[in-house]
């Protein structure tokens, strides 16, 4: 009747508590389980019923074994993948994937669900909770990349924008991934590390000039004749910023104007942008 | 109608832009160049209501035997000014954009079917399809009151003394009934809560502690009432104290919850600063407030946000998570959306915004709660508050993403709506 009653849900929880003692039995988390996905149906996207799997599972997790807990997981992980055939973009869906993969820590689900998002990204590579939990996954919750998987992630980037470069997700991740690198890299404080990290971001602009070029020289079809994209030149306006040399930035500010013009619901914002730049390479080079 | 709508681009075709298409198909035909319309799709608009109507036109002077004057011929000729009535009465400012010349493009707000719809949606019983949203009760009084306010509908009231349009008082009376129709309603969707905190936590805060205190004074005058003995020596063997917290729920009865508790207390500031007569100054409202008509719903608002204060903020403090444990992040809070319920940046706001409003954040300043002359322990440090900015800031960045927007959760994708909750609160804890 109202899947929203978040007294009810909780009133419920009590009940299964105190019926169990002061926890709840296998079978009934089991039982609550399928009630919820019963429920589950007709409202993918109640925050109440993803709650309800959340606090059941928890205590499963809590006091399964390695080897229980990880077994329950891919369970639940089925249940989920279900909901995203439905939905492949769940937010509440997703997040549960997160919740019980980081929950656990499991080595093997970590690397499996760089196998998953890798799957969803093929089916829909503009599927953005794809290209997400993929960052989620390679990073195991922790910080930056290492270089070498830095070098491997901006790469798989590129390959989903040479595969449509008007595809907003691929260049958002390679900015990420990249923006990444740069920001340990200065932290740090290495030399060596940084030199690394300009020639990751320099080797990464000369891809992309190469991709805008032949788009413009080469369009794949007559429909594709002069439509700006705009998706590559503002990451590449994102490159050229952090490269920041004197010509890296001039070239940029050039992009900025062009990008006030073909993408004109963003003008204010490309124009901010152009500001910010310029104002960054007359401190820098004009001393 | 022909529309020459630039349709969004792509090489490869997937779900997700067949999805596209498909919607930009369905959307086409209401993305109209308004420019390219015929004069009678034009008019269909203006009797709509959605185009201005157009002005009338001057005629030439014709001579009347009867006009000595010569005014009579002359009509309307110059009101290309700002402010234009139409037949509904409705001053419309499309020509104040364009410095007095009139825009016939210029799309209106529908405000009178805007209003009725709002109006009617907080009057008339809701169909058996609404009991979905019985836990939203407030929600429901915030949207449409919300709206209203915007729409201007509870501007301008008459005094109760102006006999010159009875209707007019009428129509007054409807709306400050509305209002305190609307405080009663939100007043039963709270639900008191026993929250237990450390004697540390009751001690350090002046705010816990000061409720800490009320509470005892109300349960001595309780038991001297009922001769009882005080019975409640025994919580001084304990290493905690138990608090009567509150906050709103979906409807009566429902437990306390941030989103609810949100809606009801920006529903209560609104109808409280309706009732301040300092908002109306276009209407020489008299010196002494209680002739505004909302005064008394005003004061009612006010009253129920203020006895409820304490209670909601020891409420938002029990919610409190440490996600350092959750997530990993060092020294960093989030907060439940309710006892037993989901934890997300959106509580995080929820709950922020009313304390800004209610002056539960501390100002480095001023901060009324610890000049309570009642308790000796106002000589507690200011930033003895448990809502630490510092640590709720931290977990709020720590749900930025690789996009730049934000996530529900640290690491869960960006999001529109989360995105919003996080940046205003950041702009609340920075003010």
């Amino acid at each position: 009747m109202n899947a929203a009653n978040y007294t009810v849900w909780h009133y419920r929880r009590r009940i299964l508590m105190e019926l169990g003692g002061g926890s709840i039995n296998e079978e009934a988390i089991e039982r609550d389980l399928d009630f919820a996905d019963d429920l589950g149906g007709t409202n993918p996207k109640n925050y109440q019923l993803w709650y309800h799997r959340r606090a059941l599972l928890e205590i499963r997790f809590h006091n399964a074994s390695d080897d229980d807990g990880a077994e329950a997981a891919q369970r639940e992980l089925s249940y989920v993948d279900r909901i995203l055939e439905d939905d492949s973009k769940n937010y509440h869906a997703w997040s549960h994937r997160q919740w019980i993969i980081r929950t656990l820590d499991n080595p093997s689900l970590w690397k499996s669900e760089i196998e998953y998002s890798h799957t969803k990204i093929r089916e829909d590579p503009r599927n953005n909770s794809a290209w997400s939990q993929r960052w989620f996954a390679t990073h195991r919750g922790k910080v930056a990349f290492a270089s070498e998987l830095a070098d491997e992630e901006a790469h798989y980037a590129r390959c989903g924008a040479e595969l449509d470069p008007y595809n907003e997700s691929p260049w958002r991740y390679l900015i990420g991934v990249l923006m990444e690198q740069w920001r340990s890299a200065h932290k740090e404080g290495n030399v060596g590390e940084i030199e690394k990290v300009n020639g990751l971001i320099s080797r990464n602009i000369t891809e992309t000039k190469q991709m805008h070029q032949s788009l413009e020289i080469n369009p794949p079809s007559e429909a594709d004749v002069n439509v700006p994209c705009v998706s590559l030149m503002s990451a590449l306006v994102d490159l050229l910023e952090i490269y920041g040399n004197k010509s890296s930035l001039d070239e940029a500010t050039t992009l900025c104007k062009t990008l006030i013009e073909v993408d004109r619901v963003r003008r204010k914002y490309w124009h901010k942008r152009e500001v910010d730049i310029r104002k960054a390479n007359e401190n820098t080079h004009n001393k | 109608m022909k529309s020459n709508n630039p349709r969004s681009h792509y090489l490869h075709e997937t779900p997700s832009t067949i999805a596209q298409s498909e919607t930009e198909d369905e959307v086409s035909p209401f993305f109209v160049d308004l420019t390219l319309l015929n004069e009678s799709n034009l008019d269909h608009l203006r009797n709509v209501g959605l185009l201005p109507p157009l002005p009338v036109q001057p005629v030439s002077f014709i001579e009347d035997a009867n006009d000595s004057d010569g005014e009579d011929g002359l009509l309307l000729s110059d009101q290309n000014t700002s402010s234009m009535e139409d037949a509904a009465g409705v001053i419309s400012d499309d020509a104040a954009d364009n410095h007095g010349e009139f825009d016939p493009y210029a799309i209106r707000l529908l405000r009178e079917a805007h209003t009725s719809y709002l109006v009617n949606a907080l009057s008339t019983p809701l169909s058996k399809g609404f009991v979905s949203l019985d836990a939203s009760h407030p929600w429901m009084i915030y949207w449409c009151l919300h709206s209203l306010d915007l729409l201007s509908y509870f501007d301008h009231p008459t005094s109760s003394n102006n006999h010159d349009d009875v209707l007019m008082d009428v129509d007054v009376m409807q709306k400050a009934d509305l209002l305190m129709r609307i405080v009663s309603t939100l007043d039963s969707c709270w639900t008191e809560l026993d929250v237990d905190f450390s004697i540390e936590d009751v001690m350090g805060d002046a705010r816990l502690n000061l409720l800490y205190q009320q509470q005892q004074q109300q349960k001595q005058q309780h038991n001297q009432q009922s001769n009882n003995q005080d019975s409640n020596d025994k919580s001084q063997d304990k290493s905690y104290t138990t608090t009567k917290a509150g906050g709103f729920g979906g409807g009566p009865s429902q437990m306390p919850h941030c989103a609810p508790s949100y809606a009801a207390i920006l529903s209560l500031s609104i109808i409280a600063s309706l009732g301040s007569p300092s908002r109306d100054d276009e209407n020489n409202i008299p010196q002494s407030s209680s002739h505004h008509p909302y005064h008394k719903a005003g004061l009612a608002a006010l009253h129920s946000l203020s006895s409820k204060r304490l209670q909601l903020y020891a409420f938002y403090v029990s919610l409190r998570v440490n996600a350092s444990e959750l997530y990993g992040v060092t020294n960093s809070t989030a907060f439940r959306m309710q006892h037993d319920g989901e934890v997300d940046v959106r509580a995080t706001y929820c709950l922020l915004a009313p304390c800004y409003l209610l002056g539960l954040l501390d100002d480095e300043n001023d901060n009324d709660d610890t000049h309570h002359h009642n308790t000796k322990e106002c000589q507690i440090k200011k930033n003895s508050n448990l809502l630490k900015v510092l640590a709720i800031t931290r977990h709020i960045a720590s749900c930025q993403t690789f996009e730049g927007g934000f996530g529900a959760e640290p690491q869960n994708e960006a999001h529109g709506g989360y995105t919003f909750c996080a940046l205003a609160a950041l702009r609340i804890l920075n003010s």
